[in-house]
């Protein structure tokens, strides 16, 4: 079940380099998921995850295995990675694409179907194969009205016109922009018969060796030593508790701790109690007070934890 | 910072409108103003850019350009500031490289200096005018209703088309090409740029699809059937009369009233004196005595009437014949001249003959001499007679005088010394202090009380 690197990734699809990038077995199967839908090019998709879990690293990740070749008239961008930010009409959405591509110059008064011709000249260009998508939820409405509905078509538009496979990522929220039913109950059919099954990004389990292997790679990308299960199962836990397995939590942990040549997990749960209490939340309930919570309560931490997260995904 | 992602880079040749026309393209837009604003491409189709404005372009696609300064045409400009303002195009060009060329909008060419076919400006199909957009660099029309094709003309259409400024502008780069060659050749013996100007001037007149086309129909006159394409600087010269002559019968005939014209400057007499001569069926040889007595002259403004000289021509056959007897067939340019003149005097129409001097400053808007005389008579006699009413007019020197009535200035001061003319006829002058009375004159010539002979 659980990998440490994506070397066992089928040998038709694309494999990053070693050490790249550390998953478990959610990571591994959303890698195939990018990979297949980049190589096959019939079909779009829709991967999801809740924030933290480490989406937008996947797909950077994934971004860097295809660099750009800067050409003295353009650049050729394989995989082209695009950032949503607050997105309110379907011109603003091709204005983003077209800025990940390079070209900003906008005309504000542009109408969608101008937009879209000189954001498919562009994509053709440019070569690009593949488009990321992130923080989708970003162009949709809190209510599934007109603007949603426009929103999905606008990527149907370009699925249909740039013969290129589109990557949505965002929030599970944005499954509802596949799913979007138009005013008489019908799905939006037209999205989702391009898309293929949606696919979520499930943060790592516990007290797996994946889980060893993603603290051990910031371990290591902070400068300190790795850790073992048999002396540091408790400290492993207690970082579990902190950070959910979310990738985003466990980086953002990891950017507070005080470099220093840590001799312990009494002096690691020290330095995490600070980390923590900078990072995530300075509250009582931090799970690397060792006077508050001893190692048998983080035992039975872990163990709702892993429950909840069982329910949640299986139910997902 | 605005950027583009395509960074194209002008060609050489390329022209700096079709050059922002063909980055807007590439990048993706429709027109050019969605990468410049409107101003600053109609700086570009001027081919006026500013510092400025190119490095805006240049940081666009963060690279340096330039643009070539060495293509289009070498020629000084004759019409001053002169640059065809909607897109013209060579199909055949436009096939091998859709980039639009500088000189296309250089009057001087009106066809391809490579494909010898005519640059097209307006739809076949439609008679829209060619607009700098996407349209054009692909070959189609950009009118919205139409969108067809662009088609290279027939020939008949092309000739229909070709303006009279298109021939003018050939006749005088050719002009260029002979002033250079043989007038002024030591003048611009140093000038580094000879050899571009004269290869240029020729192929302005001789890789020219509708006057190739012309010489065909003209080749019975003696001149050489076909294309020429290496005629010396004398025949070419002599060519460009045949044509322009020719031409301006069809133009006539074409267009009806309106009078098709020359762009000269005023300091370019030699030039000058040889389209008027061209014009008139004459040698340059035979006007230049006419020139410098000032019986003929250019004013000062730049623009002449051709149709009002080749009128002026057959108003002076008119007088001829209507004066003698004679009849002439081959005009003889001073003989009809003195013609003219006695004409006028016997008529004692001195009034005209004075105008013959002084009308531009009448008439400078009309500008040509003759041409108003001819076309103005019964206003030109109300005019004079208003000039000798004014205190101003009323005066002429005595050297004017003697001129206009061709005779020497001493029999005039000798008939005022023997009392011929009184004293009090006269007015003082801080000048000449010699001044006399102009009806006074009138009189004692129609009197023939001075005795002068003529």
């Amino acid at each position: 079940m659980v990998s440490t690197t994506l070397n066992t990734s089928p040998s038709s699809l694309y494999v990053p380099q070693s050490g790249t990038f550390h998953c478990h077995s959610s990571t591994t199967e959303a890698w195939e998921y990018i990979s297949k839908i980049h190589q096959n090019r019939n079909y779009s998709g829709l991967l999801t995850g809740v924030s933290g879990v480490g989406k937008s690293y996947l797909a950077k990740t994934y971004t860097q295995q295809f660099p750009q070749s800067e050409l003295d008239e353009k650049n050729i961008i394989p995989v082209l990675y695009v950032k949503l930010g607050a997105t309110s009409t379907p011109t603003d959405l091709l204005h983003q694409i077209l800025m990940a591509l390079g070209c900003t110059v906008m005309n504000s008064k542009e109408r969608p179907y101008t937009a879209l011709e000189r954001l498919l000249h562009l994509l053709n260009e440019q070569s690009v194969e593949l488009i990321i998508i992130d923080e989708v939820q970003e162009c949709l409405p809190d209510t599934d009205g007109i603007r949603a509905q426009q929103m999905a078509k606008q990527f149907a538009g370009l699925v249909d016109k740039a013969s290129i496979p589109v990557i949505l990522m965002g929030t599970p929220l944005a499954k509802r922009i596949i799913e979007l039913a138009y005013k008489g109950g019908d799905k939006e059919e037209q999205l989702s018969r391009r898309f293929l099954a949606p696919h979520q990004l499930s943060p790592c389990p516990s007290q797996c060796l994946a889980w060893i292997s993603m603290v051990n790679f910031y371990q290591l990308k902070y400068g300190f030593n790795r850790l073992t299960a048999q002396s540091h199962k408790d400290l492993l836990n207690r970082i579990y508790i902190a950070t959910n397995g979310m990738h985003g939590l466990l980086n953002k942990l990891y950017a507070q701790m005080l470099p220093a040549d840590y001799k312990n997990t009494a002096q690691y749960i020290r330095a995490f109690e600070e980390a923590y209490k900078f990072a995530i939340r300075n509250s009582e309930d931090n799970p690397f007070n060792a006077d508050m919570i001893n190692a048998q309560q983080t035992e039975r931490n872990i163990e709702d934890l892993d429950r909840k997260l069982k329910e949640t995904f299986t139910h997902g | 910072m605005a950027r583009l992602p395509i960074r194209v880079r002008p060609f050489v040749g390329e022209s700096q409108a079709g050059y922002i026309l063909r980055l807007a393209m590439r990048n993706g837009f429709m027109k050019p103003e969605d990468i410049v604003n409107k101003k600053v491409f109609n700086l570009a189709i001027r081919n006026n850019l500013k510092k400025a404005d190119i490095n805006n372009i240049s940081s666009l696609i963060q690279r340096p350009i330039s643009f070539s300064e060495t293509e289009g045409s070498p020629f000084p400009k004759v019409c001053s500031s002169a640059r065809i303002l909607h897109a013209r195009a060579c199909l055949k060009c436009l096939n091998e490289n859709p980039i639009h060329r500088d000189n296309w909008q250089d009057p001087r060419y009106t066809h391809c200096a490579k494909h010898q076919v005519m640059l097209i400006d307006v739809c076949p199909h439609c008679e829209h005018e060619l607009e700098f957009n996407a349209s054009l660099l692909q070959g189609y029309c950009s009118n919205e209703y139409c969108g067809r094709k662009l088609l290279q003309l027939s020939v008949d259409e092309k000739i229909k088309r070709l303006t009279t400024g298109n021939i003018e502008d050939c006749i005088i780069a050719g002009l260029y090409v002979l002033e250079i060659s043989e007038l002024k050749r030591k003048a611009y013996f140093n000038y580094k740029d000879i050899p571009k100007i004269l290869t240029a001037g020729i192929d302005l007149l001789t890789n020219n699809e509708a006057l190739g086309h012309w010489l065909a129909k003209i080749s019975s006159k003696g001149l050489p059937a076909g294309y020429p394409k290496n005629l010396a600087y004398p025949e070419l010269y002599s060519l460009s009369c045949h044509i322009h002559r020719d031409w301006n019968l069809i133009k006539r005939a074409q267009i009806g009233n309106r009078k098709p014209s020359l762009q000269l400057t005023s300091t370019s007499k030699p030039l000058e004196i040889r389209i008027l001569a061209s014009c008139l069926g004459l040698n340059a040889a035979d006007l230049k005595p006419l020139w410098y007595k000032n019986i003929l002259r250019f004013s000062n403004t730049n623009r002449y009437q051709v149709d009002g000289l080749i009128d002026a021509k057959q108003l002076i056959e008119e007088l001829v014949t209507k004066s003698t007897s004679e009849v002439i067939n081959e005009v003889d340019f001073m003989e009809a001249t003195k013609f003219v003149e006695q004409y006028l005097m016997e008529k004692s129409d001195l009034l005209l003959a004075i105008f013959l001097k002084d009308l531009p400053f009448y008439y400078q808007g009309k500008n040509n001499l003759l041409d108003s005389i001819y076309f103005n008579r019964d206003e030109l006699i109300k005019v004079g007679e208003r000039h000798l009413k004014s205190s101003k007019a009323r005066t002429i020197s005595i050297d004017t005088c003697a001129k206009i009535a061709k005779i020497s200035p001493n029999i005039i001061k000798n008939a005022i010394s023997s009392g011929l003319i009184k004293s009090s006829d006269w007015k003082a002058d801080n000048s000449t202090l010699k001044l006399i009375e102009l009806k006074k004159l009138q009189e004692l010539h129609k009197n023939r009380q001075l005795n002068l002979p003529l």
